[in-house]
């Protein structure tokens, strides 16, 4: 009877601890937490703008490099905006007057002195020093983006200009890559047979050129250093004449003609251009199977100087608003320093000032690209390259001497006339009127 | 049946009665449980897919709308050209105009562009006119879409409202990374204006909670402009989606026309609303992924529900303990009393006789059993001289006796009055025994129930000394001794009659002796 009593016990012990057990198996944790308070994670993030112009390319890959930042960034969200070249620089001016520019914004060199002479007008970026590696430029690198000794933008990488030829055209013609500008004019008065032309560009290049044809015939600068002008309105005759001439014999084709599709067609034999431009006008070329050769920029024989002049391509700058400078400042940091952003840019926009991308592009092949080929020679002289003069890229000053070149080169005006109204007109987009 | 009690067929009938109104009382609270769990989880499923449903119609409905907001303004920038005639009446291919005038033109007309296409993320802002000449934004990849010219034919094709003279255009020439919308300003201009794609990421939002739910807008040819999913972008949206949406059964989600329509089907919960420009916002999740709740809580369910009916099992097998426990003290009692006899303390005669023909149906061909039948001589002289209850004293004490002297393995039995029996088997395990040496094992088992007996009558003689001076009391016995069988079984009316037999003679001889069965 005790053993009977003893086994009952126990198996009522196992049953309770057998129930007990289902019972912690079989409830769900969520029918314990069915009153608790719910607390939904909401987004957090911290969200800033970034600008930036350029082409197809430019923005394809910038917006894949955006992509990725977020992704190693997850608390910070960045919305963008974007355009091409052309109109670009008034955009901005709006963005700037209206205090709405992106929190971190592509800038042209010139910009420093048109929105920031005395360095407040961008974020001072040595404040941001925790998040911007600067061990990957020397001093005078980042003195290109500084103003009134205030470090306002980071370069991202030393532009000038190249040329680029079809030779194909060019053995066609049983003639070489011009190096001079008599060499120019003859490859002009060829093409001119063909209902061809020599060279095509965009009104800046062709300031530019100007420039260097008078500066080598006349060993002074159009501009002086603090951006006005360093000669009267008959230097401004000068390359007036001289333009025409270009264009009447086809070495030079008309700004408001030329375009890509016109150079990549052989209607125009050659370019002058960025070499942040390379992709669009050696390598695409390239592509279709027509053989292009790389010129030099033309040189007067005893000429004083060059007349050619470099600058850091494009810079990227901070808002001097921005009320999220560090979430910035990481972004401005992975645009110019991370190894990812650096294969997403590859040369696209030059040869890259910064260490960290150079080393992260010498791995896939730097050294072979046309870009790198092309700066390695123009920066071989130095000493005949001069640092831009910010108002020499000014749209106001470019526009000015195109529309007012137009009066003269559509006899519509005298050429003295003509010169004397680019003149006055260079000289109030200098002053701002 | 008739080798087995009574008594034990009851109780096994007992037994099994019991489990099975365990089983029957599980499996009802299990069917309860499931029809409840089928009920209620059905009706969960269909609130979770009108929910679903209704949360993924609102959601393409937003987007949609945001698609629609994105295209009208789209739409919208480019009739600021018409706000002077010399932008949209100018036309490039007129071979009368002088060259100059040409040019200034180009350059309001591209001040203008530049003033009104700050406005967008433009990939593409211009005029292209019928000799292919263009003005603004033309980007380098829609000029490489024509490497042989051709543009303004195409872009003229792409012009299908003829009320608006616009239209939008996407993969042209296999170019997928940019949507366009042109629309002429004059017989020989067409506005163009493009933007990436990509730009469509910022008007497809939708909650992160509907995860695995891809968002399409596809052209009127099914073509994927814009996915969730980028690698799908410039793919033809999957078959399997455009059978659902053809051939389900589907309700109306916008009664602004028949193409907006959900479908609810078992793989895939589809939402499509058409955009002004026809374009469609497609919107699907996996059905599966909508009801992995409802899945889990059925899973879930299913587990709850086995553990209760095994939690009632348990209860109820308790339950079942307290209140038969009773009953089988109660049984068990009856089957004692019902079996043993209540004097003696061994078996009555009715279960003597059941025990010894269940034994005899299983005793081997070669085992020997041995039955004894016992009597207290002269026990009428303790009745009529000591009296009934003197007689009855003997008698248990009798049954102690023999249970005493015989083996556990034993069966005894009162077959009535002062006469008892004692009933063994004698298993043999050489089953190839021959006759000699069988005979000679059956003497040995002759000769050791022969010691029993003597001791047995020794120790009744002990046992009862003074009932023996006074009433003379003793023991005679008659055994039988199984010979070799011939293949039939034994029965125990027979083998009583065998042993009852030798009892007699033992009697005849002058009692208090045994005698062992011979045959005839």
């Amino acid at each position: 009877m005790k053993l009977l009593n003893k086994s009952n016990v126990i198996i009522r012990v196992l049953i309770v601890v057998l129930i007990l057990a289902i019972i912690y198996t079989l409830i769900d944790k969520r029918i314990w937490n069915g009153n608790e308070e719910k607390v939904t994670e909401t987004q957090n993030k911290t969200h800033i703008f970034l600008s930036w112009w350029g082409n197809d390319v430019r923005h394809l890959y910038t917006m894949e490099g955006v992509d990725l930042f977020q992704e190693k960034n997850p608390d910070i969200d960045v919305s963008y905006r974007y355009g091409v070249w052309s109109g670009y620089e008034k955009r901005t001016k709006v963005w700037m007057e209206s205090h709405n520019e992106a929190d971190v914004m592509q800038i042209n060199f010139a910009w420093l002195q048109e929105y920031s002479p005395d360095g407040t007008g961008f974020y001072d970026l040595n404040k941001l020093s925790e998040y911007i590696d600067f061990s990957n430029y020397t001093e005078e690198e980042l003195e290109y983006g500084s103003k009134n000794g205030v470090l306002n933008a980071i370069p991202i990488a030393m532009n000038t200009h190249t040329f680029y030829y079809n030779q194909d055209i060019l053995d066609e013609y049983g003639m070489d890559v011009p190096l001079s500008w008599e060499d120019f004019e003859a490859l002009g008065k060829r093409a001119k047979k063909d209902n061809r032309y020599a060279l095509g560009f965009s009104k800046k290049q062709l300031l530019l050129f100007m420039i260097a044809y008078y500066e080598q015939n006349h060993a002074e600068t159009v501009f002086n250093e603090d951006g006005t002008l360093n000669i009267d309105e008959k230097g401004i005759e000068y390359m007036l004449d001289y333009y025409k001439k270009l264009m009447d014999d086809h070495v030079i084709c008309p700004i408001d003609s030329f375009d890509r599709a016109k150079y990549m067609s052989g209607d125009i034999i050659g370019t002058m251009c960025w070499i942040s431009d390379t992709k669009l006008y050696c390598d695409d070329l390239q592509a279709t199977g027509v053989n292009v050769s790389r010129g030099h920029y033309p040189v007067k024989e005893g000429a004083e100087r060059t007349g050619w002049y470099i600058k850091p391509a494009t810079m990227w700058a901070i808002s001097a608003n921005t009320p999220h400078p560090e979430e910035s400042a990481k972004l401005l940091n992975y645009l110019v320093n991370d190894p990812d952003m650096a294969q997403f840019q590859q040369t696209e926009k030059g040869v890259p000032v910064s260490d960290a991308a150079i080393k992260a592009l010498t791995a896939t092949g730097l050294k072979d690209t046309n870009e790198y080929k092309a700066t390695e020679e123009l920066f071989s002289d130095p000493d005949n390259l001069y640092l831009m003069i910010p108002n020499m890229e000014s749209e106001a000053i470019l526009d000015a001497f195109k529309s007012g070149a137009d009066e003269y080169l559509y006899d519509k005006m005298e050429l003295d006339e003509c010169a004397l109204k680019i003149y006055k007109d260079i000289n109030k987009a200098i002053n701002g009127e | 049946m008739k080798t087995k009690s009574r008594f034990e067929q009851s109780g096994r009938k007992f037994r099994w009665l019991q489990i099975e109104i365990l089983v029957v009382f599980a499996a009802i609270i299990m069917i309860v449980i499931f029809l409840l769990d089928y009920v209620i989880l059905n009706n969960t499923k269909q609130a979770m897919e009108s929910n679903a449903s209704n949360l993924i119609a609102a959601n393409s409905r937003q987007i949609q709308l945001n698609i629609n907001s994105y295209l009208q303004r789209m739409e919208t920038v480019p009739t600021l050209l018409f706000s002077d005639e010399s932008y949209y009446l100018y036309d490039a291919t007129d071979e009368n105009m002088e060259e100059y005038d040409k040019v200034k033109s180009e350059e309001t007309i591209q001040n203008r562009i530049t003033d009104i296409g700050l406005m967008e993320n433009y990939s593409d802002f211009g005029i292209v006119y019928a000799d292919d000449h263009v003005v603004g934004w033309i980007s380098h990849g829609t000029e490489d879409i024509f490497p042989d010219g051709g543009m303004y034919e195409a872009f003229s094709g792409y012009i299908v409202d003829s009320k608006k003279s616009d239209g939008w255009a996407f993969d042209i020439n296999g170019c997928t990374d940019r949507i366009y919308y042109v629309k002429r300003l004059n017989e020989n201009a067409i506005l163009e204006s493009a933007t990436y794609t990509r730009e469509l990421s910022s008007v497809f939002v939708y909650p992160e909670q509907l995860e695995e739910m891809t968002i399409r807008l596809v052209d009127q040819e099914n073509e994927i402009i814009y996915s969730s999913d980028l690698n799908e972008i410039g793919k033809v949206i999957p078959a399997e989606l455009l059978n659902e949406l053809s051939l389900n059964d589907s309700n109306s989600a916008d009664s602004s026309g028949d193409i907006n329509k959900s479908v609810i089907s078992e793989k895939y919960l589809i939402n499509t609303n058409e955009c002004v420009n026809g374009w469609r916002v497609i919107c699907s999740v996996p059905t599966k992924i909508i009801l992995k709740d409802n899945n889990q809580m059925r899973r879930f369910t299913l587990k709850l529900s086995l553990g209760v009916a095994m939690f009632f099992l348990l209860v109820g097998l308790e339950f079942l303990m307290r209140i038969y426990r009773p009953m089988d003290v109660v049984v068990e009692s009856l089957k004692e009393g019902a079996e043993i006899d209540s004097l003696s303390g061994v078996r009555n005669k009715a279960s003597f006789q059941d025990a010894v023909d269940s034994r005899l149906g299983v005793v081997g061909e070669n085992d020997i059993f041995i039955l004894v039948m016992i009597d207290v001589d002269n026990f009428k002289q303790i009745n009529d001289k000591l009296g009934h209850a003197h007689g009855d004293q003997v008698i248990i004490r009798t049954g102690k006796l023999l249970k005493k002297m015989y083996e556990a393995d034993s069966i005894i039995g009162r077959l009535g009055g002062d006469e008892f029996a004692s009933f063994s088997v004698c298993v043999l395990s050489d089953s190839d025994m021959d006759e000699t040496k069988y005979n000679e094992y059956r003497d040995g088992i002759i000769a050791t129930v022969s010691q029993q007996l003597e001791s047995l009558q020794e120790e009744f003689n002990k046992e009862f000394e003074e009932e023996k001076s006074t009433c003379n009391i003793s023991l005679s016995a008659g055994v039988y001794v199984s010979e070799k069988s011939t293949g039939e079984k034994e029965k125990f009316k027979i083998i009583y009659e065998k042993a009852d037999s030798a009892l007699y003679e033992s009697k005849n001889a002058g009692k208090s002796r045994y005698t062992i069965y011979k045959e005839s």
